[in-house]
């Protein structure tokens, strides 16, 4: 008998995937449990089946083999109660809608019929856009955001629908350091409440700020980020060929140390 | 103009025109936005065009069994005939995952042709479809007033159980579908609504002429606006008034009515465009 507080949300068992039958997995194998508290990095190269398993974990592809527990319920069953932040998002720059109909599409699954979003649910829109440090661009329309405000928008969006957990793809993809900092502090607040996973080819970004990593190459192997070493990350990337251990040498004392600087 | 309202009193077909065409305003006004913020303009096209087969079968079955057929207005085939058409444009897009403008293609061509097949088989007919082809406002009676009243009717209230998905649908459809809202039947609703709004327009402006009221004022109202509610209410106001100004102002003349809408909405569109372009080019400058 455990305690609540060690119910794992996540518990994915013996995955395996592939997207037509007979073809080299995208996922093998693969078994992960995430605890309440977890800042969890996905780390991997490009076509590792990083952005493949956060579609599983939200139901939105299924696995050939293995079991999924989202919440305690198969992924699909809860959907709405995981906050998802994609990679590749078309928000319509001549669509006729402000920051806040974005957001407030996140409050869908709560209230799904009628015209208008009573006030409760406009009001919750706007507590994840303050959450987010953006409520003054509410009545901003998504042509006239910049790609750091983009990406607090929509992390706000997945926050809106009461999320019980938050899975962002590749977050800082088109940020720059400043926004890529204050969005990591936002993360790590909301990773008080909830427990968060991130997708991320940047090994070096993502190392510095999360608890575990998990290192995606079709298998996943799981490392507290103590234990995530040049030779670790070097040992993933084999397969993809060799690997460019860039430093962030930016001269910038924000930047973090990183753990995968060190000679090639 | 004033001959319009004097001439009322002898010609009761002038205040049902009028009335049809508020009530084809107030379909289009609402479906128009719809249809272009989806960027569906086109579709809506393919459905109006397939409406020509449903038409054709019932001129063609009122021609061969004139006593079983013989009462129907055309404008019955045209109603399912749309139907049809948006719902399988919306089903064979889910499960065949065809590209949509090859769908809308075929669709568009498919319907003109059954249409046009089965006039040839009725002799003497050939002029109604061109009612349908062009509009005829002037035809309009009491029995299409009471037809785009109970369209009218369906599409407020469709609207109003389904106004939320449909913007969620049009903003990000991944993530409607991962709030727990189906996308295939929020797009057959919305595919229906645009059906029914076709089907409204075409006595007032012609099945042709029919993208052009689902998208000149809704783009013109985008023009002024920012969010789909105060756009649907704009575009509303201004198919009002298109679908009845034009049509009193011409009276008279040799100008025909359905042009003259059409032209109109044009006109405003490029008014609307040039308002904008001005203000945002004052806006760089003071700034």
């Amino acid at each position: 008998m455990t305690g609540a507080g060690s119910e794992p949300v996540v518990r994915v068992s013996g995955v395996t995937f592939r997207y037509a039958p007979g073809a080299r997995p995208a996922l093998e194998d693969v078994s992960l449990t995430i605890l309440k508290e977890d800042f969890l990095g996905v780390i991997g190269p490009n076509g590792g089946g990083k952005t493949t398993l956060l579609k599983i974990l939200l139901g939105m592809l299924v696995p050939e083999r293995g079991e999924v527990r989202v919440l305690g319920r198969p992924p699909r069953e809860v959907s709405r109660r995981i906050g998802y932040v994609p990679q590749y998002v078309h928000l319509d720059p001549h669509a006729p809608a402000t920051v806040l109909d974005i957001v407030l599409t996140g409050r869908l699954g709560l209230s799904p019929f009628g015209f208008r979003y009573s006030r409760e649910h406009v009001r919750a829109a706007r507590e994840a856009l303050e959450m987010m440090g953006v409520a003054d661009l509410a009545g901003r329309r998504s042509r006239e955001l910049s790609g750091g405000q983009r990406q607090r928008v929509l992390v706000a969006r997945a926050l809106a629908s009461r999320a019980e957990i938050l899975l962002l793809d590749e977050p800082m993809a088109g940020v720059d350091m400043h926004m890529e900092q204050g969005i990591l502090n936002a993360l790590r607040e909301l990773n008080r409440r909830m427990p968060i996973v991130l997708v991320s080819h940047d090994v070096g970004f993502v190392s510095a700020h999360v608890t575990r990593v998990a290192c995606l190459n079709h298998r996943l192997v799981v490392h507290p980020v103590e234990e995530l070493s040049p030779q670790v990350i070097r040992e993933m990337y084999r397969e993809a060929g060799p690997v460019h251990a860039l430093g962030h040498r930016h001269g910038c004392p924000a930047a973090p140390p990183d753990p995968c600087e060190g000679e090639p | 103009m004033i001959r319009f309202f004097s001439d009322m009193s002898v010609n009761p077909l002038l205040l049902t025109g009028l009335l049809g065409g508020v009530l084809a305003g107030v379909a289009c006004g609402v479906i128009g936005p719809y249809v272009i913020t989806r960027r569906m303009v086109f579709l809506a096209g393919a459905v109006a065009h397939s409406v020509v087969g449903g038409v054709g079968l019932v001129i063609f079955l009122r021609y061969r069994a004139p006593d079983r057929f013989g009462g129907i207005d055309p404008l019955y085939g045209a109603l399912p005939a749309a139907l049809l058409a948006a719902l399988a444009v919306g089903v064979v897009r889910q499960y065949a995952r065809e590209r949509l403008d090859t769908l809308i293609g075929a669709l568009w061509s498919i319907g003109m042709a059954v249409g046009i097949l089965l006039i040839k088989f009725t002799p003497g007919y050939q002029t109604e479809i061109m009612s349908y082809l062009f509009g005829n406002i002037a035809v309009v009676g009491w029995r299409e007033v009471i037809l785009a009243l109970a369209l009218d009717a369906v599409i407020l209230l469709t609207v109003a159980a389904f106004h939320k998905r449909i913007t969620a649908m049009c903003l990000d459809e991944d993530y409607t579908r991962l709030q727990g809202v189906s996308v295939l039947a929020t797009n057959l609703v919305l595919l229906a609504l645009v059906a029914l709004a076709v089907v409204a327009l075409i006595r007032v402006v012609g099945l042709i002429l029919v993208i052009a009221l689902l998208c000149l004022p809704a783009a013109a109202a985008g023009h002024l606006v920012r969010r789909l509610l105060p756009m649907m209410l704009v575009s509303t106001l201004l198919c009002i008034l298109l679908t009845t100004v034009p049509r009193v102002a011409v009276y008279g003349t040799r100008i025909s009515p359905e042009s003259a809408i059409v032209l109109s909405a044009a006109g405003l569109y490029l008014l609307t465009l040039a308002i904008v372009r001005y203000r945002g080019r004052r806006r760089a400058v003071a700034s």
